[in-house]
């Protein structure tokens, strides 16, 4: 027993051993596979959200963009580096990359202030691994790693012993530092300071920073009143503190304060510095750091977020066949999936033949994502798709204002202008795509285009859309209800605004609404009714106890026995919806008839105040 | 005064401002040959008195009920020209607002004015007047015609045309294009005209110059020249209300900084 006990130990402290040489190597393997498998597996969607943001432009005049403001020079370069991010093993490798240097960083820092300590692994993996947790969230940019890493950095240069005077030059170069990453300038100040007081034993201990300080304050008066001209919260936050979220800003800001008492940190740990244990912690540190990373990794995977993106990533791509098999899949109850599974079923003419194959839980509001401008975005997709082209280039224009390029924006800017036959115009924006790296190819496409309208109508995009477009002129309405009947009004021989109209009634539950407009349907080309709608018609006869007008088209008798089938197991089951709900096959759940009896109509969307209204 | 006073015009004299305060509206067109239409709900003449920090009205006697906008006075600071339509109602046909182009006599002196006298009927002729400015001589009123409403800059049959104030002649400019002119600004010695136009590509506005005899001698425009020619083809942002001014701009980038950090003046209704 007492061997055994022995030998364990002896194992126990071996591994302890291993752990204490080789603990660093270890963890920077470590942290590496975690970050990348997390990154490229389960959230390679914040590379599509960031990648589809921004637009690197390779031009002087988008440059000079940049050089305006302190910071400008940071963004520049991570738009640079984003714009790579289509690839997400590009993504993944680059980030877990910068994490690992980051970690390199400070463990520099970490060595030439306090050189070997027991807990020098904790503090070294903990900005690295706090870092990788705020570059997960869809929202943090990645321009903040990237000026997180410059910091810390510029930090290890400043406080390296290569001679006095070279470190004053170094100190001296600040401003050219503020200039280049903005408010990181400030954390970096910070830091200096602390590592001042805390480490320096001569005079200068008090004195440097104060000359530092000086000197801060003195760049900042003449950044503001000569040179930039740029407003106080822009020269003091830019870009640290300019985020979509509230709650990244204060995560940021607790984050920088970490930053600024770091060398407080590796003083602390200094102290605790302690032979006894001094192989236990590294091998401790590895097992409770990594574990509970993994841990808030998976529980900050948000997956609703991630069916999201992986639609919207198919919808850009127009691949309409993969958003609807998606949707289906994953069955996503929110509104912005249900209306990428409406605008693809239309794209394919499946709408009213297909629609309730997946859930409909937001019923009219997926439609167009009405009233709702902060979806601006994605609604441009509706009005492009139904041949509502104005409207599509009137909200891409007031993107590409409100935001500057974006990869989407220019696309449908360039498709819009063509289709309305404004080739200079359109030439002018294929010019800009033309200068980039991964939409180059795209834009060369569309050139061809320019000033050749028979190859735009032959085109089978675009000429579908021409095709839809209003005969007549109409001012585009808040109401798109309205809207469609204006468009059907205009160009009659319309059918996706047509099924729009009824799959819009269908979801309202309007099934006289629906019947009515079979009757135009022969007209419009049709010559079998929609399943979907051939459904409203049986549970019209149903409840009204006659025939609607067909317009001479003819029901399928399958429709009728399908309706029998689906009646008697509603009797079966007593209108018992848990039973149903368990017992009724598929295909009978996917009906108009199931979300007629069952459905209920979720109005969050409606509801929610327009700040809350983006999925993000 | 319901709205905020824009399209201000000084008085020779220095002492007013005329503006017009107009309730604006955009609506969008669904047809591709047109993009955006601008209009009016309602909108009013007003002075602003320079000396007593003052705005006040200047309604008429007539029955009907108008609106009034682009005020510009004469070099003389003696009249008021400016365009008018009848009041709109809910549910008008926007492609029926023809504003006509008008006047009104002024005395500096005690700031009243005569009675409205319309000096370009453009109802009668079907069309609608845009943005009257006079030459400095006095001689000739150049001003922006179009099919309807009060945004000519969205109207691609937006031409200039030209009213001798002597014999009351209206004259189509041969400087004109295919394509949108809008805005225009007389130079100093009213040889010269700049005027914003879209032949370049129909979207883009930019600032053409001309030179300028008489209705019948007019020069060839030429677009503002740029260091780099290429810039306007690739350039998306428009030029808007180009003006001739005689000497160098010399407030500069911290100037404006520092004014805008001055605490607004605000004036007085003093409803004459």
């Amino acid at each position: 027993m007492k061997e055994k006990t022995t030998a364990s130990a002896k194992k126990a402290r071996k591994l302890a051993g291993f752990a204490s040489a080789y603990g660093m190597q270890l963890s920077l393997i470590l942290l590496f596979l975690v970050s990348f498998i997390y990154l490229y597996w389960f959230g390679n969607g914040v590379f599509f959200y960031q990648e589809n943001r921004c637009l690197f432009i390779y031009s002087g005049e988008f440059f000079r963009k940049f050089m305006v403001k302190p910071g400008g020079l940071l963004t520049y370069a991570a738009i640079f580096l984003t714009q790579g991010f289509f690839s997400p093993l590009y993504g993944s490798l680059l980030i877990s990359i910068l994490i690992i240097l980051i970690c390199l960083t400070f463990k520099a820092i970490v060595k030439r202030l306090a050189g070997r300590v027991s807990f020098s692994l904790l503090i070294v993996l903990l900005p690295s691994v706090l870092l990788l947790l705020l570059q997960v969230r869809y929202e943090y940019q990645f321009q903040l790693t990237l000026g997180f890493f410059l910091t810390a950095f510029w930090f290890l240069i400043s406080i390296s012993s290569w001679g006095k005077h070279s470190r004053l030059v170094f100190l001296f170069l600040f401003p050219l530092f503020y200039y280049l990453t903005g408010s990181f300038a400030l954390i970096y100040l910070g830091m200096y300071i602390t590592y001042s007081l805390i480490y320096v034993n001569s005079r200068q201990r008090y004195l440097v920073p104060l000359i530092l300080l000086g000197y801060a304050v003195v760049t900042f008066i003449l950044f503001k009143e000569i040179i930039f001209y740029q407003p106080l919260n822009t020269l003091l936050g830019n870009p640290l503190i300019f985020n979509e979220s509230r709650r990244l800003t204060i995560y940021l800001v607790i984050f920088g304060v970490l930053f600024i008492l770091y060398p407080v940190f590796v003083k602390i740990s200094g102290l605790l510095n302690s032979e006894r244990i001094k192989n236990v912690i590294p091998i401790a540190t590895i097992l409770i750091v990594f574990p509970l990373l993994v841990i808030i990794l998976v529980k900050q995977n948000n997956t609703a977020i991630a069916n999201v993106l992986k639609i919207e990533g198919y919808v850009h791509k127009q691949d309409w066949d993969s958003v609807i098999r998606h949707y289906e899949r994953t069955r996503a109850v929110n509104v912005v999936s249900q209306y990428y599974y409406n605008l693809a079923l239309s794209e394919k003419g499946q709408l009213c033949n297909r629609m309730f194959s997946g859930p409909q839980s937001s019923g009219p509001f997926s439609i167009s994502l009405e009233g709702n401008r902060e979806q601006a975005f994605r609604t441009i997709y509706f009005y492009y798709g139904t041949g509502l082209i104005n409207e599509a280039h009137h909200l891409a224009f007031e993107l590409m204002v409100q935001h500057g390029y974006t990869p989407e924006n220019i696309k449908m800017l360039i498709k819009t202008e063509l289709i309305n036959g404004n080739y200079k115009v359109a030439e002018r924006y294929i010019n800009v795509l033309k200068k980039t790296f991964h939409y180059k190819k795209w834009a060369k496409k569309y050139e061809k285009m320019l000033n050749n309208p028979q190859l735009i109508k032959s085109d089978t995009e675009l000429g579908e859309k021409i095709r839809l477009m209003p005969g007549e002129d109409f001012f585009i309405t808040t109401d798109d209800s309205k809207n469609i009947d204006l468009l059907l009004k205009s160009n009659p021989g319309n059918r996706k605004a047509f099924e729009y109209k009824v799959a819009r009634s269908l979801l309202e539950k309007d099934i006289i609404a629906s019947v009515d407009e079979v009757s135009k349907m022969k007209a419009l080309g049709y010559t079998i009714i929609p399943r979907h709608i051939e459904e409203a018609i049986v549970a019209y006869r149903n409840y009204a106890k006659e025939s609607p007008d067909l317009g001479g088209l003819l029901l399928n008798p399958e429709t009728e026995r399908r309706f029998i089938q689906y009646r008697s197991i509603l009797n079966d089951y007593k209108g018992e919806k848990s039973l149903i709900e368990k017992y009724m096959k598929k295909s009978e759940k996917n009906t108009f008839w199931y979300y007629l009896q069952f459905s209920t109509i979720s109005t969050d969307f409606m509801k929610s105040r327009p700040a809350d209204r983006s999925i993000y | 005064m319901t709205a905020n006073a824009v399209y201000p015009s000084w008085h020779p004299s220095g002492k007013y401002v005329a503006f017009s305060s107009n309730k604006t509206v955009q609506s969008f067109y669904m047809h591709p040959s047109k993009n955006i239409e601008v209009s009016d709900m309602y909108s009013s003449l007003v002075i602003y008195d320079v000396e007593k920090n003052g705005m006040y009205a200047c309604p008429d006697d007539d029955t009907i009920k108008y609106m009034e906008t682009f005020p510009y006075w004469s070099p003389g600071g003696d009249y008021l020209y400016f365009c008018r339509t009848a009041k709109t109602r809910e549910g008008y046909d926007f492609r029926k607002v023809k504003y006509d182009l008008v006047r009104r006599f002024f005395d500096p002196l005690s700031g009243s004015f005569g009675p409205a006298e319309v000096v370009f009927n453009a109802y009668e002729k079907n069309k609608s007047v845009s943005f009257p400015s006079i030459s400095p001589d006095g001689q000739f009123l150049v001003f922006t015609l179009h099919d309807y409403g009060t945004f000519s800059i969205w109207h691609k049959e937006a031409d200039l045309y030209m009213l001798n104030l002597k014999n009351m002649k209206v004259e189509w400019l041969s400087l004109n294009s295919n394509e949108t002119e809008s805005y225009h600004s007389w130079s100093s010695n009213g040889k010269w005209l700049v005027f914003s136009s879209k032949r370049g590509d129909g979207l883009t506005a930019r600032p053409y110059f001309v030179y300028i005899g008489s209705a019948d001698s007019v020069g060839k425009p030429f677009v503002l020249p740029q260091k780099d020619p290429s810039l306007y083809r690739r350039m998306e942002k428009t030029f808007n209300r180009p003006e001739l001014v005689t000497g160098k701009i010399n407030p500069g980038p911290r100037d404006f900084m520092k004014a805008s950090g001055n605490d607004p003046v605000k004036a007085t209704w003093t409803g004459k």
